[in-house]
């Protein structure tokens, strides 16, 4: 079976069709202007999503900035304490050895194997 | 106003892009008549100012969407049709009630002689039998004189589906205007 089998009865349908064709009822007096009005509340999608997109922009750079002071901030932290670290040790360390040595000097002057 | 005429869809969607509604407002007048004439037969006339600025707006909205690979009222013409499919889809119980109250409303207008009014009213009655599938390819094609290739683009579908139901439509009709003793 062809799907055209008279294309010119066809062709005569399509002229009905126009000729006869149910016709809308003109648009409300108002209409336009109230599209437009709407259209004027309303900014396109993308502009809306640009906004959004910036908010998220800011809150990503934000928390990335405020990691990245914390960061710096334990760094410091550790480092001050490194250094308190290692100036105790020195400080410990000096005069556990200076108290050593004193004794290492001194010991056989306290020592009196005959009781004197 | 005849360069503003001319100005191409590009050009005013440029324009709308940038805030211009009046551009927006040209893109309305030169489309508007085309979505009215498609969405009527599928929708009645009762929302149908609702319905072309449902179209309209929607088609601001989205026009930053629009990537200009097809023509602006392929777009828009695929607007129309989700805009009808939602509007059936919400009105499904009431479908048959709307369609009378359509044909009501066509008869209470004053207007063409007899004969036409006879033959507006059995077109009608022929197209209500018809789903939506088929009377928007329908309406595309013979009314709208859209080619078929745009009619795939704007329904999602293939050329040869286009063909098909092109085919059962006129089918359809042709069959219905017969039994109401008419020979187009």
């Amino acid at each position: 079976m062809s799907k055209h089998p008279n294309p010119s009865a066809d062709e005569r349908l399509r002229h009905f069709f126009r000729q006869h064709r149910p016709l809308p009822p003109p648009a409300a007096s108002g209409l336009e202007e109230q599209i437009l009005r709407v259209v004027a509340t309303h900014p396109p999608h993308d502009r809306a999503r640009r906004s959004w997109r910036w908010v998220g922009f800011s809150l990503l750079a934000g928390a990335l900035l405020g990691w990245i002071g914390y960061q710096r901030w334990q760094l410091q932290v550790a480092a001050q304490e490194t250094e308190a670290l290692e100036s105790f040790l020195v400080s410990t360390w000096g005069s556990l050895l200076s108290r050593e040595s004193t004794e290492a000097e001194t010991w056989w002057i306290e020592f009196d194997p005959e009781g004197s | 106003m005849q360069a503003a005429k001319d100005t191409s869809d590009g050009e005013l969607i440029r324009r709308c892009l940038e805030g211009d509604h009046q551009s927006f407002r040209q893109l309305y007048r030169k489309y508007q008549q085309s979505v009215r004439n498609i969405l009527y037969p599928l929708c009645g006339a009762d929302l149908l100012d609702d319905l072309v600025q449902e179209v309209f707006v929607r088609a601001w909205k989205g026009l930053p969407r629009f990537r200009g690979s097809a023509r602006f009222s392929t777009w828009l013409y695929r607007i129309c049709w989700n805009v009808a499919a939602d509007q059936r889809r919400r009105c499904a119980r009431q479908r048959s009630q709307t369609q009378n109250l359509a044909l009501k409303s066509d008869v209470a207008e004053p207007g063409p002689d007899l004969m036409q009014l006879h033959y507006q009213q059995a077109l009608q009655r022929g197209m209500a039998q018809l789903s939506p599938e088929h009377s928007i390819v329908l309406i595309l094609h013979d009314l709208e004189d859209l080619p078929q290739k745009e009619i795939a683009q704007i329904l999602g579908i293939p050329v040869g589906t286009v063909k098909s139901r092109l085919f059962h439509a006129r089918a359809i009709i042709r069959q219905h205007l017969l039994q109401e003793g008419i020979t187009p």
